[in-house]
C-alpha cells in the first residue's frame, strides 16, 4: 500500500508541477515569515542577555546605580563589610571612542581593580598583562584589530577632557574573556577611568560574590536594606530582566508581526493544500470506486500534504534564517544600538525548527484533512459524474457561523476594551501578549463569518454591480465567487490580513513621523548640537564644564545650553530617561510640547527649581499628575520633585523626566554635559560657527557637531530604518497573498474548464472569458481591500493610542492617505493581476479540448 | 438543389502527438444545403466529432477548405469566428454542458445575453423556446434539479436561442434512455419541419439516424457512404 501511495503521490506531484510548485512556494513563504520573526526576536533577547549576564562573570549579585551617573565610592566599603560578602569588585564603565593613528573605533572601556576583578572574571591574555598604572590599558583582540595596534603600541581614549593617551600593555585572548561577548572592549585602572569619565569618587557597578555558607537571597536582602536607593541590588539575571523591559516595545511589534505572519502563513498553506486536494476529488473518487478504503484515501492525501508541508517547512526554515540574518544586521545598524544591543546573532534553535515544522506540516495536514474527508463522504458516483461542478450556494454557510464569528470578534473587542490602559498604569508584557492573542482571535472571527458575509455581499452588491457593468459575464463572475464561499473567503482573508498589516504599519509610521516632526519643530530650535563622540559609533563621552564655558567664548556663539541625558531607575524599579536642562536658557530658544499644563507657567516653576516635567508614561507608572510630587534617586539620596507639566515624548525608552540643571548639580554633583545646544549671533551663520568650532576642537575633543537639519535627518533615519524593516515583512505578506489569489483562481478555473469551453462554444469571445475571471479576482480584491483597510485602521488605532503606555512614546494619530491608497491600489491591481494568468489560460483554452470528458 | 450552406473541399485534420500524427479527417469533400437534416454515423474513432467541429468552426482544418454560409473559415480571426458561431450556429453536446450557476431560463438566454441582447428581450425569447421544448414549468430551476432528458432539452432550446440557421448535435441522445432520446429526436425533427432548420447530427444509433433525411457513414476519417434516406417521420 505504501508503495502505491508513494507512486500515486509522486505521479500527481510530477504531473502537476506548476500547481505543486505554487503550493510548495506558498508553504515555504508562510514558514519563512514565521521563522524570520521568531529568529529575530530570539536573537535580540539572547544578545541582550549576553550583554548583561556575560559581563557579570562569576558574580552572584550586582550593585548598580539608579541615578544615571554612578554612586558614591563609599558604598564599596559598606558592601565589602557586609556579612556574607566574599568579594566586592568595583567597576566604572563607559562606551568610549578610541583613536590610534588615523584609525578610530568604538569600544566599551572598564575601569577595574585588577587584583579584585580577577575574583569574578578570568582574563586570558595572548600577550602582556593587565594595566596597573594610570596611562596603561589592555584591549581585546578585536579592538586591537580595529585600531591596528599591537602590544606596546599607543592609543588615545576620548575623555571628558578630550583625548588622553594610553599605552597598550596587554592584548586579550579572543575567546577566553567573558567580556568579549559584548564586542570590542578595553580595560584601564579604576582611578584612570574615574578621571577619564568625570566620575571621580564614583562607581557604576559593584560585582559581589557571596561567601560559602550564605544564601544569595539573604545577602541580597541584607545589602538592599543597608544601602540607600541610589543603588540597586540584584542577581545578574534579575538585572538583565529589568533591562529587557526596554525592548518590550520592539519585541511587541515583532511579536505582532509574528502573530500575523503565523496566521497568514498557516492560512496560505491551508488555502493551497485544501485547493489542490479539492481539485483532485474526482480522481480520488475513482480510486474509491476501484476499491480503496476511506482510511486509505485519507492516508494518501495526508501523505502527500505532509510531504509538501515538510519540504516547504525546510525551505521556509532556510529562507527565514536568511531573512532574519539580514534583518538582524539592519536592525542593529539602525536602531538596536540605542538600546545597548551591539550584535544580534541569529541562531536556529530546536524550538524554531519545531515551530517551522509544526506550522508547515501541521497546517498542510489540517488543510488536507477537510477536503479529504469530504471526498470519502461524498459517494464516488456523485463525485465522478461528469462534473458540472458545485452549483451556486450548494452549501450555504449558515447563520451559526456568522454568530460564532461575530461572537469571537465582539468578545475579543470587549476584552480589549476592558483591558485598555486608562493612563494609570503601563501595559504589562503579559497583557501585551494577551492582546496579540486577541488580535488573532478577532481575525479568526472574520475568517469564520466571512463565507456567509461574502454570500450576502455578492447577492446584494457584486452581482447587480457586475451585471450592470459587464452583463452576463459579470453575472457569471459574481456567481462563481460564491460557488465555493469558503475557499473564496480564505483567499480574501489572506489578502485582508496582509493589507491590514500594511495599513496599520504605514499608519503608525506616518502618525509617529508627524508627531515627531511637530515635536521637533517646536522643541529643537537650536542651531547646532555639540557632543564629544564619533559620528556613526554609538559611544559618546561627557564634556566637562570648563570646556562648555570655553565654547561660549567663541566668536559668533550667542548662547550655549549644556544638556544631560541619561538612564535612571525610578520608584517603580524600571528605567526612565532623565533629561537635564537649564530652563532659564532653554525657554529663550525652545518650547516643550505639552500634553497637559501651560508652558510659560511650567517654565517659571522649573526655573525656581524642585519641579519636573514628565511624559504621560511616567505619570502612569508613578501614578502622579500635575502638582503631585515624587522622588528621584540621586547620589545624595532621594530628591523630591513636583510635576509642573506633562509633555509629549517621542523617545521609545519607557518614559522621560526633565529636571532643571540647578537641581541636578546640587544633588548629583556633576557638571558635565552630554551635549551642548548652541545658538549663533544674528550676523553669523551656523555653518561658519561650526567650522570655527571644528577647527579649534575637532581633533582634540573629537567634536561631533550636527546642525539642526542634520540632526533631524539623523533621527528620522532611525525611524525609517525600523519601519523599512517592517515594510519588508509587509511586502512578503502581500506577495504571499498574491500567490494565494492566483492559486485559488487557478484551481477554480481548472475545475470549471468545461464551463469556459462551453461559453466559448456558445459564442463568448476570449476577451469575455477573460473578463469573467478578472471580474472574479477583482471582486476578491475589492472585498479583501475594504476589510483589510478597515481592519488595518483599527489596528493602527490600537497600536497608536496604546503606544505611550507600551514604550512611552506619544503618538498622535493621523490618517495616512498614502498607505491607504497604496493598499487599495495593491488590492485593485494585485488581485486582477494574480487572476490574469489563469484568466489568459482560460481564454485561450481549445474549445473542443475543454469540452472533452476524459 | 437548395441553397448551399456548408461546403467542404478535400478537408484534412491531423493531430500531432510528438512524432506520430493521427489523421482524424482524411480528405472529406461534401456540401450541405439549407433545411437538410444530415445524420453522420461510423465506428468510434472514425472522425465524426472532428468533422462536426470542423464544420462548425470549433476547430480549424489542417488542409482543404471549409466554407460556412459562404465564408472561408480559415481566413477568419478568432473573434470573427466566435461572432459567426454566436449568430449562425447552435451546438448540442452529448453531455448537456449547462452552466450550473444559471437557471434553465438563463442557460437558454445565455447566447443572447452574450450577444448583448437586452435581458428582458432575451428572457422572453428563452421562455418561448422553453415552451417549444416543453419545459416552461422548469424555467427557474438550476441544472442540478433537472433530469438528463430535461437538461438536453434545455441545451436544445439554448442552441436555438440565436435563431441560428445551422444546428450541430454530437450524440445528443447518447446519454439518455430511449424514451427521452426519442423525445429529443422528435423535437429536432420538428425544428427542421417547422423552422426549416439545417441540422447535422452525429449518432451511434441507427434508429436515431433514421430521423435524418440524409445519412453519411464514415470510416477512418473518410466518407464511406453518403445517401438520401427520405427521413422517417413520427
Ligand atoms: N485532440 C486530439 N488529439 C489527438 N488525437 C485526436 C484528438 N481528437 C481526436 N483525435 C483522434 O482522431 C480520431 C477521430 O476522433 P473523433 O473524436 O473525431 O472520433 P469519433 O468518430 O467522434 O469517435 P466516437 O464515436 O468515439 O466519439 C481518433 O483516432 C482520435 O483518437
Ligand atoms: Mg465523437
Amino acid at each position: 500500500m505504501t508503495s502505491l501511495y508513494a507512486r500515486l503521490a509522486r505521479r500527481y506531484l510530477a504531473g502537476k508541477k506548476g500547481r505543486s510548485l505554487m503550493t510548495l512556494l506558498g508553504i515555504a513563504l508562510g514558514v519563512t515569515m514565521v521563522v524570520a520573526v521568531l529568529l529575530i526576536n530570539n536573537a535580540i533577547l539572547a544578545s541582550y542577555e549576553n550583554l548583561l549576564s556575560a559581563a557579570a562573570g562569576r558574580a552572584d549579585l550586582q550593585v548598580s546605580a539608579t541615578t544615571g551617573f554612578g554612586f558614591r565610592e563609599e558604598v564599596l566599603k559598606a558592601v565589602a563589610a557586609s556579612p556574607g560578602v566574599a568579594a566586592a569588585v568595583p567597576v566604572v564603565r563607559s562606551g568610549s571612542p578610541v583613536v590610534a593613528g588615523d584609525r578610530q573605533a568604538g569600544a566599551t572601556f572598564y575601569g577595574i581593580d585588577a587584583e579584585q576583578d580577577q575574583k569574578v572574571r578570568d582574563y586570558r591574555l595572548t600577550s602582556g598583562r593587565l594595566p596597573t598604572a594610570v596611562g596603561e590599558t589592555a584591549i581585546s583582540t578585536e579592538l586591537a584589530g580595529n585600531l591596528a595596534v599591537e602590544n606596546g603600541g599607543k592609543l588615545s581614549l576620548l575623555t571628558t577632557k578630550g583625548l588622553k593617551e594610553f599605552t597598550v600593555v596587554g592584548i586579550f585572548d579572543a575567546a577566553g574573556t567573558v567580556r568579549g561577548a559584548l564586542g570590542p572592549f578595553g580595560v584601564i585602572t579604576l582611578p584612570a577611568a574615574q578621571v577619564a569619565y568625570g566620575k571621580e569618587g564614583r562607581l557604576d557597578l559593584i560585582d559581589v560574590t557571596v561567601a560559602d555558607g550564605h544564601a544569595v537571597e539573604a545577602v541580597r536582602d541584607l545589602l538592599a536594606g543597608a544601602l540607600d536607593d541610589q543603588v540597586r541590588v540584584g542577581t545578574p539575571v534579575e538585572r538583565s530582566k529589568d533591562m529587557q523591559r526596554l525592548l518590550d516595545s520592539v519585541i511587541f511589534l515583532l511579536t505582532m508581526a509574528g502573530a500575523i505572519s503565523l496566521f497568514a502563513g498557516a492560512f496560505i498553506i491551508y488555502t493551497n493544500v485544501s485547493m489542490s486536494v479539492a481539485e483532485r476529488q474526482r480522481d480520488l473518487s475513482i480510486l474509491r470506486a476501484l476499491g480503496m478504503k476511506r482510511g486509505e484515501v485519507i492516508g494518501l492525501v495526508l501523505t502527500e500534504a505532509g510531504l509538501l508541508g515538510l519540504l516547504g517547512a525546510l525551505l521556509g526554515l532556510v529562507w527565514g534564517y536568511g531573512m532574519a540574518t539580514f534583518m538582524a544586521g539592519q536592525m542593529t545598524d539602525q536602531f538596536l544600538t540605542s538600546y545597548g544591543v551591539q550584535t544580534a546573532a541569529v541562531t536556529i534553535t530546536l524550538p524554531t525548527v519545531a515551530v517551522a515544522l509544526a506550522v508547515g506540516v501541521g497546517a498542510a495536514l489540517f488543510a488536507a484533512f477537510g477536503p479529504a474527508r469530504e471526498t470519502v463522504t461524498v459517494s464516488p458516483v456523485d463525485a465522478m459524474r461528469p462534473g458540472d461542478g458545485p452549483a451556486a450556494g450548494a452549501k450555504r454557510p449558515g447563520w451559526g457561523r456568522v454568530a460564532a464569528g461575530l461572537g469571537l470578534l465582539l468578545g475579543s473587542a470587549v476584552v480589549l476594551w476592558l483591558t485598555w490602559p486608562d493612563g494609570s498604569a503601563m501595559v504589562s508584557p503579559l497583557l501585551l501578549r494577551a492582546w496579540g492573542l486577541l488580535l488573532v482571535l478577532m481575525l479568526l472571527g472574520v475568517v469564520v463569518m466571512l463565507p456567509a458575509l461574502l454570500t450576502g455581499l455578492t447577492r446584494v452588491i457584486f452581482r447587480p454591480f457586475l451585471t450592470a457593468i459587464f452583463g452576463i459575464t459579470g453575472r457569471l463572475a459574481a456567481d462563481n465567487l460564491v460557488r465555493m464561499p469558503r475557499r473564496t473567503a480564505a483567499t480574501i482573508c489572506s489578502l485582508m490580513v496582509s493589507l491590514s498589516f500594511m495599513v496599520a504599519m504605514g499608519g503608525v509610521e506616518a502618525s509617529q513621523m508627524s508627531t515627531f516632526d511637530a515635536w521637533y519643530e517646536k522643541t529643537i530650535a537650536w542651531d547646532m548640537n555639540v557632543s564629544s563622540s564619533f559620528s556613526g559609533i554609538g559611544a559618546q563621552v561627557e564634556m566637562d564644564a570648563a570646556f562648555v564655558r570655553e565654547l561660549a567664548q567663541v566668536e559668533g556663539v550667542r548662547l550655549v545650553s549644556p544638556q544631560k541625558m541619561m538612564r535612571v531607575i525610578i520608584g517603580d524599579g524600571d528605567q526612565a530617561f532623565l533629561q537635564v536642562f537649564d530652563f532659564e536658557l532653554l525657554r529663550q530658544y525652545s518650547e516643550t510640547m505639552l500634553e497637559e499644563g501651560d508652558w510659560e507657567t511650567a517654565a517659571d516653576l522649573m526655573e525656581q527649581g524642585g519641579h519636573t516635567i514628565i511624559s504621560p508614561a511616567i505619570a502612569a507608572r508613578l501614578k502622579v499628575g500635575l502638582g503631585d510630587s515624587f522622588t528621584l534617586p540621586s547620589p545624595d539620596g532621594p530628591v523630591s520633585v513636583k510635576v509642573a507639566a506633562i509633555m509629549s515624548d517621542v523617545t521609545p525608552y519607557g518614559g522621560t523626566i526633565s529636571i532643571d540643571q540647578q537641581d541636578y548639580v546640587k544633588n548629583w554633583h556633576d557638571e558635565t554635559a552630554t551635549n551642548v545646544a548652541v545658538l549663533v549671533t544674528p550676523g553669523a551663520t551656523p555653518e561658519a560657527v561650526k567650522e570655527r568650532l571644528m577647527d579649534r576642537w575637532g581633533e582634540s575633543m573629537h567634536l561631533n557637531i550636527r546642525l539642526n537639519r542634520e540632526f533631524w535627518q539623523e533621527l528620522r533615519a532611525a525611524y525609517e530604518g525600523f519601519y523599512g524593516l517592517m515594510d519588508g515583512l509587509v511586502w512578503v505578506a502581500i506577495l504571499v497573498s498574491g500567490l494565494a489569489i492566483a492559486n485559488t483562481l487557478l484551481a477554480s478555473i481548472l475545475e470549471r474548464k468545461r464551463e469556459f469551453g462551453l461559453l466559448r462554444a456558445v459564442g463568448s469571445r476570449p476577451s469575455e472569458v477573460l473578463r469573467v475571471v478578472v471580474g472574479e479576482s477583482l471582486s476578491i480584491g475589492i472585498i479583501g481591500g475594504l476589510i483589510g483597510v478597515a481592519a488595518g485602521l483599527g489596528l493602527q488605532w490600537c497600536i497608536g493610542s496604546s503606544s505611550q503606555y507600551i514604550n512611552g512614546a506619544t503618538v498622535r494619530l493621523v490618517l495616512d492617505v498614502t498607505t491607504i491608497a497604496t493598499a487599495v491600489g495593491v488590492a485593485l491591481v494585485l488581485a486582477p493581476l494574480a487572476g490574469l494568468l489563469p484568466a489568459r489560460w482560460a481564454a485561450r483554452l481549445d474549445v473542443v479540448e475543454a469540452l472533452r470528458y476524459e | 438543389m437548395t441553397e448551399e450552406i456548408i461546403r467542404l473541399e478535400r478537408v484534412v485534420k491531423e493531430f500531432r502527438r510528438g512524432d506520430t500524427a493521427v489523421r482524424a479527417v482524411d480528405g472529406v469533400s461534401l456540401t450541405i444545403g439549407r433545411g437538410e437534416f444530415v445524420s453522420i454515423m461510423g465506428k468510434s474513432g472514425s472522425g465524426k466529432s472532428t468533422l462536426l467541429h470542423l464544420m462548425s468552426g470549433l476547430q480549424q482544418a489542417t488542409q482543404g477548405s471549409v466554407r460556412l454560409l459562404g465564408r472561408e473559415l480559415s481566413q477568419l480571426k478568432d473573434d470573427d469566428l466566435t461572432l459567426l458561431r454566436r449568430t449562425h450556429v447552435g451546438f448540442i453536446f452529448q453531455f448537456f454542458n449547462l452552466l450550473p450557476t444559471l437557471t434553465a431560463l438563463e442557460n437558454v438566454a445565455l447566447p443572447l445575453l452574450l450577444a448583448k441582447v437586452r435581458t428582458s428581450v432575451a428572457e422572453a425569447k428563452a421562455l418561448e423556446l422553453l415552451k417549444t421544448v416543453g419545459l416552461t414549468s422548469r424555467a427557474a430551476h438550476k441544472p442540478d434539479e433537472l433530469s438528463g432528458g430535461q437538461m438536453q432539452r434545455v441545451a436544445i432550446a439554448r442552441a436555438l436561442a440565436g435563431d441560428p440557421p445551422l444546428l450541430f448535435a454530437d450524440e445528443p441522445t447518447g446519454n439518455l434512455d430511449s424514451a427521452s432520446g426519442e423525445e429529443i429526436l422528435l423535437l429536432l425533427k420538428q425544428m427542421q419541419i417547422d423552422r426549416g432548420q439545417t441540422i447535422v447530427m452525429v449518432t451511434h444509433d441507427a434508429k436515431a439516424a433514421a430521423y435524418g433525411d440524409r445519412l453519411i457513414t464514415m470510416r477512418d476519417g473518410r466518407v464511406l457512404d453518403d445517401q438520401l434516406t427520405g427521413g422517417m417521420v413520427g
